[in-house]
């Protein structure tokens, strides 16, 4: 994987995945956009591009735009006939069905109210039709699905839940070594977290606050102070 | 402090200043200073609503009392000229907010409340077809061009002229004057303006580059990781 | 149709409310504060006279005052007007939360309302240029630039300072003829003051007796009920806001009040500072205001509370925080120490000033007025269960209805 770390500004031409668009299939991702034969940028920030030919543009964005098979934090805000509606944090409050959970029928219905907050998967979304969730995966198992009773849930940047998603991101291994405990980080920038005892909870939570701003190269530093907190 | 006539002002910036909208951004130009805010792509009222593309909104606030008739303009303004910028096809059924807070008027308020609703909304990551910026100008009593002209300086003016370029081509988006003047002075102002304009699209760039800076190193660490 | 999902706010799901009712249990607050803690003030002055803006933690505030020529009320032909307006939309996009917005601009504006203009802390005979014909209308325009948290406590800061740092023109009025001066004719004049109110707030839980001070959105909107008291600088009630479904006890109360006095005395002695400061810096020259643009970056215009009033300390006046301990038995000593010790310096200073009473402000007429909300203040303190502070408490208002005058007077010889 390269990094291309030009900065880019809506409206550039970007020749060289032109170039490479003749030779092989690119991958747009978000912020590019194609004009006829062109490839324009359409947000600000540094140019992205990973093997084979997936280009995006990096941007520190706090508005989530629902995609498919993101795994999303949302908070239930009202029953609507046979669904409910979820605030996601997108343009349009999200739908999911009463059969959308693991063993519910018709007869059982599980038992969720305004307020609560689910972990889920989005099942389709697009930017014409509101987005839908669902608790279950393909075989009807809800696996890490479902409602996230008690912990804490606080909001971060898009991009430091994307990160923490990653696979073998070092954040929450060395956090791991600190403390035991439990998380659920949706791309739509929340995240809900819960320790054994409050003060691993708030603690935890402030560590990860601190990526924000510091990024991983201080993890180190952030679990030193973690467990400095912890002993006091 | 003072600055030649034909040069721009101090630029200064600070990005998400404020903690609940999705990008927003503290701009000066010399000692004019505005808070910029967008919020965008949300959920939109159904008498505004767009299958084909989102409806935008923008709201300027002066410091004192309610909009006048005088913020209503320049709202207009900028509302046009992000209308043209902004890609709105991309999130239809939604919309974009965009609301200016005046911190302190010294001069070339409207080219400013431009610029910072540019940075906003780049910062604030809707989709823009490009990037634009204002300029302000005026030709005062002796008949000199006052670039960007700072409040003292146009007490005694004779025209005044607002430009705003796009990034890609350089088209005019906007063309404000007032004021008695010849067509030639206006050609002179146009480039002026123009090459100002350049100025401006620069400091975006590093701006943004700066920003994105700040977790650049961070970034490439966990990289490498990956791979 | 859910209008109000598009702006994230903290503490509407239910395990963030079961957990800050918890943590508040435990003692603990997210950010590491203790109960009783408040977050750094900062206050940054604009280039314009009357415009501050305010910061604390993440809440922001810009406050303007304007001045305009106009005519009285039928009902006070000798006062001039003191209007006040919150603007919650904007750069907060507090107005896109349409349900709760009425709420919320509404307790905003009663608050600063009730705190500034029902307790007469600006003297408003003072702006009546023509009695029955032109009075200065005063108007404050309160923009809220973010909400994390206790605006309450930010907007009534941010409108003392600007209220204080304003200046308005002076003004003529002979044979029918009315006329402004410009700033370099005559030298502007600042407003009076009666006293100076500032709030305070409180949150309280369910889960705990132990109320929370400068809570945070999260703190706020997880919070059963949320109490906000304004004090003057003698530690006068001025309003009481006590709403939500809390059972609370007089104590807890009576706690919040007593250390809430002494909290709102030390941020009007910052603002004053602030203000000394400020003065320094435009007599210094021009080129060094800054105004607003100060705000960009980390300059030294902004002034914070813990630094100007870290520097008091040193001086033998007990520190404010030390005095915001919230232990019931030990705090209500000192407390009324305090009283007597600050009882001294008012004497004085009423000793300074007895022969100018040459006529600024119609004593008789005001010392009545002011005397209902004081009477009524310390009744209210007086509730509580220490009769040796009552007793202290009844004899005040008589000897600070004279400060307040002289204070006034002080400042009004000060500018003739």
């Amino acid at each position: 994987m390269s990094t291309t770390s030009t900065i880019v500004m809506p409206g550039e031409r970007i020749a060289a995945i032109e170039e490479l668009a003749k030779s092989k299939r690119v991958i747009l991702g978000p912020g590019l956009r194609r004009l006829d034969d062109t490839v324009v940028a359409s947000k600000a920030g540094p140019l992205r591009h990973k093997e084979p030919g997936t280009f995006w543009v990096d941007n520190y964005q706090r508005r989530y735009i629902p995609a498919r098979g993101d795994l999303v934090l949302g908070i239930v805000r009202a029953k609507a006939g046979d669904l409910y509606r979820v605030d996601i944090g997108a343009a349009d409050t999200a739908s999911i069905s009463y059969l959308a959970f693991e063993a519910a029928t018709k007869k059982n219905r599980p038992d969720l109210n305004p307020g609560d907050l689910i972990y889920a998967r989005v099942l389709n979304a697009s930017a014409d039709i509101e987005p839908e969730l669902v608790c279950v995966n393909s075989v009807g198992k809800r696996g890490k699905l479902g409602v996230l009773a008690e912990g804490f849930f606080f909001k971060c940047s898009l991009n430091l839940g994307r990160m923490l998603l990653r696979e073998n991101c070092p954040v929450l291994g060395a956090l791991t070594r600190e403390l035991p405990y439990e998380i659920a980080v949706g791309v739509n920038g929340r995240i809900w977290l819960k320790a054994h005892s409050l003060k691993e909870t708030v603690a935890l939570a402030n560590a990860i606050s601190a990526l924000e701003q510091s990024g991983c190269a201080e993890i180190d530093k952030i679990c030193g102070n973690l467990g400095d907190f912890l002993q006091t | 402090m003072d600055v030649e006539k034909d040069k721009l002002r101090q630029m200064h910036c600070e990005f998400n200043p404020l903690s609940r909208c999705d990008g927003s951004v503290m701009y000066s130009q010399g000692a004019t200073g505005l808070i910029g805010a967008v919020l965008g792509p949300i959920e939109v009222k159904t008498q505004n609503l767009s299958i084909d593309g989102s409806y935008l909104e923008c709201n300027y606030r002066p410091k004192a009392g309610l909009p006048q008739v005088k913020e209503r303009i320049r709202e207009a303004a900028i509302r046009d000229v992000l209308e043209l910028a902004l890609l709105s096809e991309a999130h239809p059924r939604s919309k974009m907010s965009v609301q200016i807070q005046e911190l302190e008027d010294r001069g070339s308020i409207d080219a400013c409340a431009v610029n910072c609703a540019c940075l906003a909304m780049l910062i604030g990551g809707l989709p823009l077809k490009c990037s634009f910026a204002a300029v302000h100008c005026i030709i005062n009593e002796q008949g000199e061009y006052v670039l960007d002209p700072d409040q003292s300086e146009t007490l005694h003016q004779r025209a005044s002229f607002t430009f705003a370029f796009d990034s890609v081509e350089g088209n005019l988006l906007l063309v404000q004057t007032k004021g008695a003047f010849k067509i030639a002075q206006f050609n002179d102002i146009e480039c002026l303006c123009r090459s100002a304009s350049a100025e401006i699209f620069q400091f975006y760039r590093s701006q943004v580059a700066k920003y994105h800076g700040r977790s650049e190193a961070t970034a490439e660490k966990a990289e490498v990781m990956e791979t | 149709m859910f209008m109000n999902s598009n702006l994230f706010e903290p503490g509407k799901s239910k395990p963030e409310r079961s957990f800050v009712q918890l943590a508040v249990k435990q003692n603990q607050r997210f950010d590491g504060r203790r109960s009783n803690e408040c977050r750094d003030v900062e206050l940054t002055f604009g280039a314009d006279w009357g415009t501050v803006a305010v910061s604390m933690g993440d809440t922001k505030v810009l406050t303007h005052v304007t001045c305009d020529m106009g005519a009285p009320a039928t009902s006070r032909p000798n006062e001039g007007k003191l209007q006040l307006n919150v603007n919650l939309g904007g750069v907060a996009f507090l107005d896109e939360v349409q349900t709760t917005h009425d709420q919320r601009s509404l307790t905003l504006n009663s608050l600063l309302e009730r705190t500034f203009r029902s307790s007469r802390s600006v003297d408003l005979e003072s702006l009546c240029v023509a009695a029955e014909q032109h009075v200065w209308c005063i108007r404050v325009d309160v923009n809220v630039l973010n909400h994390d948290g206790n605006l309450y406590d930010a907007s009534t800061i941010a409108t003392l300072a600007a209220l204080m740092h304003f200046r308005r023109p002076d003004v003529t009025f002979t044979d029918d003829e009315l006329r402004i001066y410009t700033e370099k004719e005559r030298e502007f004049i600042p407003l009076l003051f009666l006293h100076y109110p500032v709030s305070v707030t409180y949150c309280i839980y369910k889960s705990s007796g132990q109320p929370i001070v400068d809570p945070t959105l999260l703190e706020e909107n997880a919070a059963d009920s949320v109490i906000v008291l304004s004090f003057n600088s003698y530690q006068e009630l001025c309003s009481l806001n006590a709403g939500g479904t809390a059972p609370t006890n007089v104590r807890t109360i009576m706690q919040c009040a007593r250390n809430a006095a002494t909290r709102c005395k030390s941020l009007v002695d910052f603002v004053r500072k602030a203000l000394l400061l400020d003065e320094e810096r435009r007599l210094q020259g021009g080129r060094l205001v800054n105004g607003l643009v100060a705000l960009i970056g980390n300059t030294q215009h902004k002034l914070s509370f813990n630094k100007l009033m870290s520097c008091q300390k040193q001086e033998p006046q007990p520190a404010p925080t030390e005095k915001m301990e919230l232990d019931n038995e030990s705090s209500e000593k000192p407390e009324v120490e305090e009283i007597e010790v600050k009882e001294e310096p008012s004497k004085q200073e009423t000793g300074d000033a007895p022969m100018d009473s040459s006529g600024w402000l119609p004593q008789d007429e005001d010392s009545q007025e002011l005397s209902i909300p004081s009477d009524a203040s310390t009744s209210k303190a007086g509730k509580g269960k220490q009769n040796r502070s009552k007793n202290k408490a009844n004899k005040k208002p008589q000897q600070k209805k004279q400060t307040d005058h002289s204070d006034s007077e002080e400042e009004a010889r000060q500018y003739i």
